[in-house]
């Protein structure tokens, strides 16, 4: 039988009434909680009991003490006499319980709580209001990508990831900031009467973030299919693991070794920062190491180009440089390849025709408008100034016969100014669309010929 | 606008600076006051820690005696005048009472 527990639950610092409401369920169930840590809490197995609970703030406290202090001690002792003993303590945050059935509660004066809370809470809330910034700023971005380019994003596993995760981090900083600043100013209001309010934090939406987050990670592994890249994330994880993990060690170690909280935030600090660096560093170079060598690549080998100049013209020309890059995910993949005479050559003034297109495949229905939107509008901001001051745009595009192509629909791009059709073309077909960009005009055959190559 | 701190008591700071009116360690306290008001005022370990901690730095009270980590405190001529004042206050609420509602109408 098992005589040890661990648990991880992410309450919100504040939140003591939850963090009590959980160390009394277990105990009910017969663990008793020995030791708090970054990993979680741990238990010991004690006969199932009705224990009160209570988290309280030692605000003189840090993580970098080796021990309580003397003061400390002192404040264990006060709460020992009225029967409240220590169970865990980690930097300031003490959780105490007390075996009588109706005991004198730790804090009997709302107005001191509340004051120690909110001085608690000035050190959390800086960090908290600056995660919340930047998760708007990600979160905010990956949803206006996600209804102005959509195919950008829903065709990178890892956009799509990040993008989920950092969304997940704005809501939770939002909600839990919401939730303290609602519990603090009705525990305002109710000091003066003399009444406790419980606290509320947002431990559910926390877990939900993690899981958003552990199942965004195993997305990327799963969709992502460029060589290396999955081995180059597993590094990188590991690495973050390995300093999260040194950077405890060097903080307990000292504790261990009875060093001052000076000395061991000192220390501390610095290993933290050095292994950033160093772990920045690291993946910089691996990354482009691994792209040097062949040993990451973005799969531009492993796709064949359906269309090429030499399919459209017949005249062959092995000075040809195809350019590729693919991103899929099981909403869409995308294909650009674009295909052009050498750097030479062009120096040398030969200018052989080039050839552009974009396969974009979208594999939900529902997506599929959204698409086709966006490619309709992609150069929307393309503008230019005309004599008499008017900003006009440069291209739009205007519905043409799907005919010749076999499609569905089928658009031609057009020079607004001069309101010229252009040789580039959005073909589509059923759960695909392309984005044709020849550098020279295509005659009838042509066009049949590029419909059967980039037909689905 | 929030109150000048203590110019006002509560129930629990007014009993501890009574207690303290005589050399008294900080921990006893936590069982005279219930004594001294017959369980009617309990006051927990923490609230105390701090309101001895918060007196003491207000100059109210101060320390006389440490005996290992049990230190003792006594009040200040500034705490003698708040709990006066306190006193006082209660008294005059008192009198309000009785002004009101007669001195046969006791509660």
């Amino acid at each position: 039988m098992k005589n040890r527990k661990w648990d991880f639950i992410p309450f919100s610092y504040y939140d003591r009434t939850s963090m009590e409401r959980h160390l009394e369920k277990r105990a009910a169930q017969g663990w008793l909680l020995e030791r708090m840590s970054n990993l979680g809490w741990y238990y010991k197995r004690t006969e199932p009991r009705r224990l009160h609970f209570t988290v309280t703030y030692y605000l003189r406290a840090s993580q970098f003490d080796a021990g309580p202090t003397e003061e400390q001690r002192e404040f264990h002792d006060f709460c020992l006499q009225s029967g409240w003993k220590l169970a865990a303590s980690s930097g300031q945050m003490q959780v105490f319980y007390n075996e009588e059935a109706d005991p004198v509660p730790i804090d009997t004066e709302p107005a001191l709580e509340l004051e120690r809370i909110g001085k608690m809470m000035r050190r959390v809330l800086p960090f908290q209001f600056f995660l919340l910034v930047i998760g708007f700023w990600m979160g905010g971005s990956w949803l206006w990508s996600l209804t102005h380019s959509p195919i950008d994003l829903l065709s990178s596993a890892y956009n799509l990831a990040t993008g989920a995760i950092w969304l997940m981090l704005f809501l939770w900083c939002a909600a839990d900031l919401i939730r303290y600043f609602t519990w603090r100013h009705r525990a305002k209001k109710a000091a003066p009467l003399g009444e406790f309010v419980p606290t509320k934090g947002c431990h559910k939406l926390m877990l939900a973030m993690m899981a958003v987050t552990a199942l965004a990670l195993v997305y990327i592994f799963a969709a992502d299919r460029k060589p290396g890249l999955r081995l180059t994330l597993v590094l990188m994880l590991a690495g973050y693991a390995l300093m999260f993990l040194a950077v405890n060690g060097v903080k307990n170690f000292l504790k261990r070794q009875k060093a001052s909280r000076s000395l061991n935030r000192g220390v501390t600090l610095t290993v933290d920062v050095v292994l950033a660096f160093v772990l920045m560093g690291g993946i910089m170079g691996g990354l482009l190491w691994g792209l040097r060598t062949g040993r990451i690549s973005t799969m531009e080998e492993l796709i064949e180009p359906s269309l090429s100049v030499e399919d459209l013209t017949g005249v062959e020309d092995d000075r040809y440089i195809t350019r590729r890059q693919t991103d899929s995910t099981f909403l869409i993949t995308r294909r650009s390849f674009h295909q052009d005479s050498s750097f030479d050559q062009r120096q040398a003034g030969e200018n052989p025709v080039y050839l552009d297109y974009t396969i974009v495949d979208v594999h939900l229905p529902f997506l599929y408008n959204w698409c086709v939107e966006e490619l309709l509008h992609d150069r929307d901001d393309w503008t230019a100034e005309m004599e008499d001051g008017e900003e006009v745009r440069l291209y739009t595009y205007m519905a043409a016969d799907p005919e010749p192509w076999g499609a569905e629909q089928v658009w031609q791009r057009w020079w607004a100014v001069e309101d010229t059709p252009t040789g580039e073309w959005l073909l589509c077909w059923s759960g695909r669309i392309v984005e044709l960009e020849p550098g020279f005009d295509l005659t009838q055959a042509q066009m049949t010929l590029a419909a059967e190559k980039l037909a689905p | 606008m929030p109150r000048p701190k203590f110019q006002t008591l509560t129930e629990q700071m007014y009993y501890i600076l009574l207690c303290l009116s005589r050399e008294c360690c900080g921990m006893d306290i936590m069982e005279r006051v219930p004594a001294m008001t017959g369980g009617r005022v309990r006051v927990g370990s923490g609230t105390l820690y701090n309101l001895l901690e918060q007196f003491a730095e207000a100059g109210m009270i101060r320390e006389t005696r440490a005996e290992g980590r049990r230190r003792s405190y006594v009040l200040t001529e500034k705490g003698k005048e708040a709990l006066s004042g306190e006193y006082r206050r209660i008294c005059a609420q008192a009198w309000d009472y009785r002004a009101v509602f007669g001195e046969e109408e006791q509660p």
